[in-house]
């Protein structure tokens, strides 16, 4: 039974997908071909070869994310099933999986089409590129044989299975392994791109292979995306719940998809707080590399660039912690008397937020210099540099991580004795930390920007890591030894709360678009920093508002693909996932209450 | 499907906000570069190559992205101020194309670990000065509070057409002429190697691309003039056989 709610969306899908085809048909007609002399450059008329390029390769990225992330999203939920003995993480990692299928096809076939485009219409870059890593063209695809039979098993087995838990726990490990290596392999020819390497005539050719493949930006775009992959699969899990929630009829429905969504935002926000991290990580790997590159990024003109990173991470951090803070009040029974300590919270997120959003310089007329005796704001400006911007990055973590605890900690009662003192060390720490990250932040004004850099960054890191990592175990323990003294109660979330998954999916995947431009641009007028240069009329990188209307329409087409997707996937299940399991998800919760984060 | 619809909308309108906002930031596309012309012709001085030195220094060479003339508190490498009185033309050459050449050990650590060179290797990629922008930009160094030992006619023509429009010495093109050894060809007389009469722009297209029109032998025996003259040597004799053509009504 094809649900009602998905038909347009097929509709829409077809028709864009049909005019998309007929379009790229007619467009690569009229490929034009000069005269004489190898070819390095291909056009098409009106939209250009570049901007069809940047939507192919933009939209087969968030696809590959996505089927990269889903595995990591299943395997987690799986094994939390497998641990906790809860049916319904099993339910919905199987439900997450069964997308991969359809998923998998689509992204394949998106990777088919890049790669014509390529040597279509760089045919000179390309040539560049396969002279370099033919070997890892041949090994990409072999990883294919090993991925695409991995999947099938883990999918057409999950019942068989269901008895062999552990295999099948195996399988997806193994899918995410072949999946990641997929991913690590593809990395190395865009990393090469923005940081090649000299290849050394001495080199053997495999040591040639290795040398351009171990490029210096390569591991921290491998963790980055590996991170990044497992916030994309969260919030879309959240975004998926979200819109279920919003259609369900019955209460029971509206209970599974209000506990899918508070899952896939668990994650999401799980995958989010070290990503900042893995980002700092990598840019500091960009100005090793070359300094040139790191000034274009973060003082050239793509600086204004991160002020839109700002703004996307800003909400994307406010929409999770919103939704957190609404399950609090509506999940929670007498859930109203944490709206103290929840506007407390808001308040630091908004002055962290708009701290962060503050440009280094600002754009002005001559008269509006004057008046503020320079292009930086006299009281404004000194919040516009890093050191302001890396202690505000910290304390949104922690804020968003003390959001978290009080929802762990939610409607439970210490049986512990030792549960008071391990509550007030961690509300100490989180303070001491608060502390000691300002503090060094402000310290960071006096000191040179290498010291500040080197030192004073990683350790407000340091520090938070630190905190994350001793507070999580400790309110772990007392929460499992903890009674339970108001039931969670689920599918009462208000609609708001589900359009907060859904803006976080949405903020997610067009962070991603927003910063694959970034990259992209840093390399300025070359395809091949330093090394080969774009000569194409499209050498140039188009200012931040065409560029910021291309990253919407990827966006756009991105999740009415997925939704495509999730539309077909649904086709395949003849009973509504809420009625495979007849129990409601409440009497589930009441039995590992104590066991997990709710 | 009604809901599903309020989704769809609700998606549009926010990317719709963030294009909105992406508009209104300043907006600078990022244009890729002019490709600097380097002019031989235009160096007819010392000061002429110091003055040039110093446009790569502050532009193609990206020299001052790190280095500064004079103090700087951003400066990530040494004040060049006075680098000239301090460094001979061959360390300062050694230093911008072999920055590895002489290593040092960082003796913070036990034992020492080599201490791996920031500067780049100039005349290779991304920078990839040519031998005539380098000579510049050393003689520009040289200039800071030394002596610019290196002269214009160190400048080798090695841009086709470069130096076209440029007039010379004819009576030091003669002497050129011979000391290039042109004579073991085309003289003694030039007249009788039909040099006289010719279009100068011709003469010096015969000089720096031999090949250019050649039909009926593809391997020209001036392979290789056009590095080994210098840029006053080039514009002396291809004035001097410019000078031929009025000649050629006397004889």
């Amino acid at each position: 039974m094809i649900p009602r709610q998905w038909k347009s969306g097929l509709l829409v899908m077809a028709g864009l997908m049909g005019a998309l085809a007929l379009f790229d048909a007619g467009s690569l007609a009229l490929a034009q071909q000069p005269a004489g002399g190898p070819v390095e450059y291909r056009d098409v008329p009106w939209i250009g070869s570049r901007n069809l390029i940047w939507i192919v390769a933009q939209i087969h990225l968030l696809f590959g994310g996505f089927v990269l992330g889903v595995p990591i999203f299943g395997l987690v939920c799986e094994y939390i099933g497998v641990r906790t003995k809860d049916p319904r993480y099993d339910r919905l990692a199987k439900e997450f999986t069964k997308l991969l299928t359809s998923a998998y096809a689509t992204t394949a076939l998106l990777g088919g089409i890049l790669l014509f485009c390529l040597i279509g219409f760089y045919p000179k870059l390309w040539n560049y590129m396969t002279d370099v890593f033919f070997s890892t063209f041949m090994i990409y695809g072999l990883l294919f044989f090993l991925e695409t039979p991995t999947l099938y098993l883990y999918w057409y087995g999950w019942d068989a299975m269901k008895n062999r838990k552990g295999l099948h726990l195996f399988l997806g490990l193994l899918l995410n392994i072949f999946g990641f290596i997929i991913m690590i392999v593809s990395n190395s020819w865009a990393t090469f791109q923005a940081s090649p390497v000299i290849l050394s005539e001495s080199l053997t050719y495999w040591e040639k292979v290795w040398t351009a493949v171990n490029n210096p930006t390569w591991w921290p775009v491998n963790i980055h995306r590996l991170i990044a992959n497992v916030v994309l699969g969260g919030f879309i899990c959240g975004a998926y719940a979200g819109v279920r929630y919003l259609g369900a009829k019955t209460q029971e429905e509206r209970a599974h998809y209000d506990w899918m969504g508070y899952i896939g935002n668990f994650i999401g926000i799980f995958g989010l707080l070290p990503l900042p991290f893995a980002g700092y990580w990598l840019m500091r790997e960009i100005y090793e590399y070359n300094q040139q590159m790191g000034i274009t990024l973060m003082g050239g003109f793509l600086s204004w660039l991160f002020i839109l990173q700002a703004m996307l991470i800003g909400i994307l951090f406010l929409g999770a912690n919103y939704y957190f803070w609404q399950g609090l009040i509506h999940r929670v029974e007498g859930g109203v008397r944490y709206r103290k300590p929840i506007l407390t919270m808001l308040t630091i997120l908004i002055l962290c937020l708009a701290v962060w959003m503050t440009p280094h310089s600002l754009v002005a007329s001559l008269e509006e210099a004057r008046k503020m005796g320079g292009t930086h704001h006299p009281l404004l400006g000194v919040f516009g540099v890093m050191s302001a911007k890396m202690t505000v990055v910290n304390i949104i973590i922690l804020v968003t991580f003390m959001s978290f605890l009080l929802y762990w900690r939610a409607g439970k009662e210490a049986t512990v004795t030792w549960a008071r003192g391990a509550v007030m060390g961690v509300n100490v720490s989180f303070f001491l930390a608060a502390v000691a990250v300002i503090v060094l932040g402000v310290w960071g004004y006096f000191v040179p920007a290498i010291i500040r850099i080197n030192y004073f960054s990683t350790t407000q890191v340091g520090i938070v890591i630190v905190v994350l990592l001793t507070a999580t175990p400790l309110i772990g323990a007392v929460v499992k030894s903890a009674r339970t003294t108001k039931e969670m109660k689920w599918g009462v979330m208000p609609a708001k709360a589900q359009y907060a998954l859904i803006l976080n999916a949405t903020v997610v995947i067009l962070t991603m678009t927003l910063m694959g431009y970034a990259r992209s641009a840093s390399r300025q007028y070359w395809h091949i920093f330093g090394v080969m240069r774009d000569t194409s009329p499209y050498a140039y990188s188009p200012a931040l508002g065409t560029a910021g209307a291309l990253m919407a329409l990827n966006t756009f087409i991105f999740c009415m693909m997925v939704a495509f997707i999730f539309w077909v996937a649904s086709m395949g299940s003849k009973e509504h996932p809420a009625a495979e399991k007849p129990a409601m998800p409440d009497t589930a919760a009441k039995k590992t209450a104590a066991a997990r984060p709710h | 499907m009604k809901n599903f619809i309020k989704v769809v909308l609700f998606v549009a309108a926010f990317l719709s906000f963030f294009a909105f906002i992406a508009l209104q930031i300043p907006q600078q596309a990022s244009l890729p570069p002019s490709i600097e012309k380097f002019d031989p012709a235009q160096i007819q001085s010392k000061d002429d190559l110091v003055k040039i030195g110093q446009k790569i220094f502050y532009g193609k060479g990206q020299c001052a992205l790190c280095h500064s003339i004079g103090h700087s508190a951003t400066a990530r490498c040494p004040n060049l101020e006075g680098v000239g009185g301090k460094l001979t033309r061959e360390f300062i050459y050694e230093s911008v194309t072999q920055p590895q050449a002489y290593t040092y050990m960082d003796y913070t650590y036990s034992p020492p670990k080599f201490f791996p060179a920031r500067m780049p290797v100039i005349n290779k990629p991304p920078i990839d000065l040519n031998n005539n922008e380098l000579l510049s930009v050393m003689s520009f160094l040289q200039s800071q509070g030394g002596e610019v030992t290196i002269d214009p006619s160190e400048i080798v023509v090695s841009d086709t057409g470069a130096t076209l429009g440029k007039a010379g010495d004819p009576g030091a093109g003669q002497k050129v002429f011979v000391r290039m050894g042109c004579v073991k060809c085309h003289a003694p007389d030039p007249f009788k190697a039909k040099l006289a009469g010719k279009d100068e722009g011709m003469i010096r297209l015969a000089i720096l691309d031999p090949n250019a029109g050649v039909k009926t032998d593809p391997k020209p025996v001036h392979k290789g003039f056009d590095q080994a003259m210098s840029v006053r040597d080039f514009n002396d004799v291809t004035a001097y056989l410019g000078s031929l053509k009025t000649a050629k009504v006397k004889p």
